[in-house]
């Protein structure tokens, strides 16, 4: 990058003065940009700071981070899986953010219509849908709650067609379940089982994320006590400093506004934002991965609803939707085999249910009346198949 | 150890007071404890290696000096040593793999115990000065120094770890006789390298580095030609942005302390061939190879089939250097494959041009910017070989660039691409953005003028930090640091 040679030397050029107009306007940068940021992303104001949604004791969303996960509970439960449809709403008009952890999400739906007689009033309904749902991520998640206890009786897995061609990713977020040394011991033995039977490439992806907590340990051996100090220094400027305490509200604000602005450039249109190719390898691996998935559910006890996400009608495909149907297809011949039910909800919200997502389309949320209709499609199917009788409800 | 840190620029602001402080004389004992406690720091242990390397060096160029009969003789046997420093604490445990791994085809599980030593931060670099130390003694185009200064040369903290790779020549004259005054500009120029250093290994090079793991971490049979092309480009991107900015900080941080530190990058990324890249890159590395590997191997006559064969042994030695592992030894010798074939291309043209005919005007623009888009692809492609876990990997991702077929589909998200090609126009426009800045400089006449483009500076600089400070997220390493 450039470098401005700006020292040349001049007959006026007073290196005093020069230092002191640099090192001033440096700092008065500075300190204006820390007064301005503690202004964009002060403490949230006090009623909003108050607001948290009361849910009842028998809905949990459960957070992202393993080392949260609560305790099992005795009875009978309800799970929730899928992408970002079932725990967030979208913005009511052009400009409107994403809105997350409202109230009226799928899983409150659910809930609430089976306390008023839907389906089984006693059982504990959980969201594990966080941070999105990628089938290897989720395979991750559902084996540490299996290992940990939890044992759901009824499931509801809902498929986005990108979800399952797109990357096989595994976020940080998730990844950390692997710290937890049993449960990173006793998963390959778990997806060895000759009645789960995961496929070697599965297993493999498992020990390459045990290799991963290895590295990390050695790292963490290798820490020396100027790391230590550093990292205490570190949490200090944190703590007295907005731009280094709230860098990741400002480092959010930044990249908002500059892909919105690169992508005004880019691409006028505001329907597509991007476009994604499937990739035969991930594909493979995604499918692979929710067979064990619904296999490992099943094994442990769980009745379980696939769903095929309610889709907009109105937009072009994000994903390269040639294989769609193929897929489709494929696992509703699987599904005697592997003893689910395979729902189509693709049509259920109309096109006029959905917001917007900042100046975009959104074509991942639908607003409260379309997780009404969605909640009460489920429950119908499940009543239909009976699912409730085994939970004694209603 | 880390330049981006905040225990770092508080350990620099302290020595760089201790300096001013103290008279010009005296500046080499605060620089020396400096040094010592900066390495001691991060594993305490080594100090000892660092320290005892030093010795060894310096005694062994009295040794040479003290029989000049034997000059050649002693002095390989100093070589020799450090040599040996380096393949035990930084090749040893590769060559035990390699060993295990062609004895376990004979059925010997685990032949030999493959040692797991800690590598010492920056012996890569350390040593290779130390070695062109003993050479310039061999050659008699050295002297021998104070103990104590040389120690310094060996460990002066903002260059032990990662270079520049300095000469004797360039750096002790330094400390033996240091500026008596330390200048406001020297202190300016140091902050503004310092703060452009934080900013391109903050902001950027941090910046695009989890797509570039990401990328390198899915299987390489899941990725197209286009992918592993932007996975190529992306990750030059990302080293040079780490590299050249660690370089930028640890010149900036010798500058405030008054020591002056070559170079190490000069847009790279707008050479015109791989010699040219060659000398824009890692340029305190390249003229090390060249003058103490490039040269010796050429011998007197260089004869196309000499060059050629130079080229080859010195860039896979150079390849090596860099780490352990089958991927640098075939990151070398593509290099080396590159130069050599550069130079098959134009021999003839060179040696048909006679001596003492006056420059003609040089290629044209057009020429120049395809040679540049040429060079670049290759170099890119190179990195995927350099980034690569595996001999496995990095032969299949290349391979898959290089077939069309494979171009058919993309796997790597439009962000990521997007932020490649936003960084990579924006290296290609650093020169002429830093030649205009310069006419710029050179253009103010009067005192406002120059007062305008000093607001102007100081602006940047607090601009760059303010981002450092938002986006410095967690403690992550320099890659050279790791060589």
């Amino acid at each position: 990058m450039a470098d401005p040679e700006i020292a040349e030397s001049k007959p006026f050029d007073s290196g005093s003065a020069r230092l002191i107009v640099v090192l001033g306007t440096a700092i008065l940068v500075l300190v204006l940009a820390e007064w301005a940021s503690s202004r964009l992303v002060g403490e949230p104001a006090a009623a909003e700071a108050t607001r948290v949604i009361q849910r009842p004791d028998n809905v949990t969303i459960l957070l992202k981070d393993p080392a949260k996960l609560p305790p099992p509970k005795a009875g009978r439960s309800v799970w929730l899986l899928g992408n970002s449809h079932t725990y967030a709403l979208p913005g009511m008009k052009q400009g409107d953010p994403l809105r997350t952890d409202e109230e009226g999400i799928l899983l409150d739906e659910l809930a609430s219509r089976c306390a008023a007689g839907a389906g089984p009033a006693h059982a504990d309904f959980y969201l594990l849908s966080y941070p999105n749902f990628l089938p290897f991520e989720m395979l991750t998640r559902v084996g540490h709650l299996l290992y940990h206890e939890h044992r759901p009786n009824v499931v509801f897995l809902g498929l986005t067609w990108r979800n399952i061609a797109r990357d096989s990713q595994l976020r940080h977020e998730v990844y950390t379940a692997y710290r937890d040394q049993g449960f990173a011991d006793a998963f390959p033995a778990m997806l060895a089982d000759p009645k789960i039977d995961a496929g070697d490439e599965i297993i493999e992806q498992v020990r390459n994320q045990q290799r991963r907590v290895a590295r990390e340990h050695e790292l963490e051996r290798l820490r020396s006590d100027s790391d230590r100090l550093d990292e205490a220094l570190t949490h200090w400027a944190e703590e007295h400093l907005t731009l280094m305490g709230k860098s990741a509200e400002l480092r959010a604000t930044i990249f908002r506004v500059l892909t919105d602005r690169v992508q005004r450039l880019w691409d006028d249109r505001t329907t597509v934002k991007y476009s994604y190719d499937l990739v035969e390898a991930d594909y493979a691996f995604n499918v692979a991965c929710l067979r064990t998935l619904v296999r490992l559910l099943r094994q442990n006890g769980a009745t379980v609803f696939c769903y095929f996400a309610p889709e907009r009608s109105d937009l072009p495909p994000l994903m390269d939707p040639r294989r769609q149907e193929e897929f489709i297809a494929t696992f509703h011949r699987e599904a005697g085999e592997l003893g689910i039910t395979i729902l189509d909800a693709r049509g259920v919200v109309p096109n006029e249910f959905w917001g917007w997502v900042g100046d975009s389309p959104d074509r991942s949320h639908f607003t409260e009346p379309g997780h009404q209709r969605l909640a009460q499609f489920l429950l119908e199917q499940a009543a239909r198949q009976a699912a409730w009788k085994e939970l004694s409800e209603p | 150890v880390r330049f981006n840190s905040p225990i770092y620029l508080a350990f620099l602001s302290l020595v760089m007071l201790a300096v001013w402080l103290t008279p010009a004389r005296a500046r080499r004992w605060v620089l020396l404890g400096a040094s010592y406690v900066f390495y001691a720091s991060w594993h305490w242990p080594y100090l000892g290696l660092l320290v005892g390397s030093a010795a060894l060096n310096h005694w062994g160029a009295k040794w040479i000096v003290a029989g000049p009969a034997n000059r050649k003789w002693r002095g390989g046997w100093v070589l020799a040593a450090n040599v040996l420093l380096l393949a035990v604490f930084k090749y040893l445990s590769w060559m035990c793999e390699n060993v295990n791994a062609v004895a376990s085809l004979f059925g010997f599980e685990q032949w030999v115990s493959v040692p797991r030593w800690v590598l010492p931060l920056g012996i890569s670099f350390y040593v290779f000065e130390a070695i062109s130390y003993t050479v310039d003694i061999i050659r008699k185009r050295e002297r021998i120094h104070s103990f104590w200064d040389f120690q310094l040369f060996i460990a002066l903290f903002p260059k032990l770890i990662a270079g520049p790779i300095m000469r004797a020549k360039e750096l002790l004259p330094q400390i033996e006789n240091p500026a008596k005054r330390l200048s406001s500009t020297s202190f300016l120029d140091g902050l503004w390298l310092i703060a452009a250093g934080l900013f391109l290994k903050v902001v950027l090079a941090d910046g695009i580095a989890p797509s570039v793991d990401q990328a390198f971490a899915r299987p390489y049979e899941s990725v197209g030609a286009t992918d592993v092309w932007l996975m190529a480009v992306a990750f030059g991107l990302q080293i040079y942005f780490d590299f050249s900015s660690y370089s930028r900080m640890a010149i900036g941080s010798a500058r405030l302390c008054g020591i002056e530190l070559v170079d190490n990058f000069n847009y790279p990324y707008t050479a015109t061939s791989p010699v040219d890249f060659w000398n824009r890159w890692h340029m305190s590395l390249s003229r090390w190879i060249r003058d103490y590997l490039f040269f010796p191997l050429l011998g007197k006559k260089a004869t196309l089939g000499a060059m050629c064969r130079a080229a080859l042994i010195s860039m896979t030695l150079c390849g090596i250097w860099h780490g352990a592992g089958w991927p640098f030894l075939l990151w070398g010798l593509y290099h080396g494959v590159l130069i050599a074939g550069y130079h098959v291309l134009t021999y003839r043209q060179r040696t048909a041009a006679p001596s003492g005919a006056p420059p003609d005007a040089g290629p044209r623009a057009g020429t120049q910017l395809i040679a540049m888009l040429v060079t670049f692809g290759l170099v890119s492609l190179g990195w995927a070989l350099f980034r690569s876990a595996s001999t496995a990997q990095a032969l299949g991702l290349v391979s898959r660039a290089l077939m069309p077929w494979e171009f058919r589909y993309r796997a790597l998200s439009g962000t990521f691409y997007m932020h490649a090609a936003v960084l990579t126009l924006a290296v290609w426009a650093a020169p002429l953005a830093a030649a205009a800045v310069r006419r710029v400089a050179q253009s103010y006449d009067s005192l406002a003028a120059a007062a305008t483009s000093w607001v102007v500076q100081g602006g940047m600089i607090g601009a760059m930090l303010v981002l450092c400070l938002i986006y410095l997220r967690g403690q992550t390493a320099f890659i050279y640091f790791q060589f």
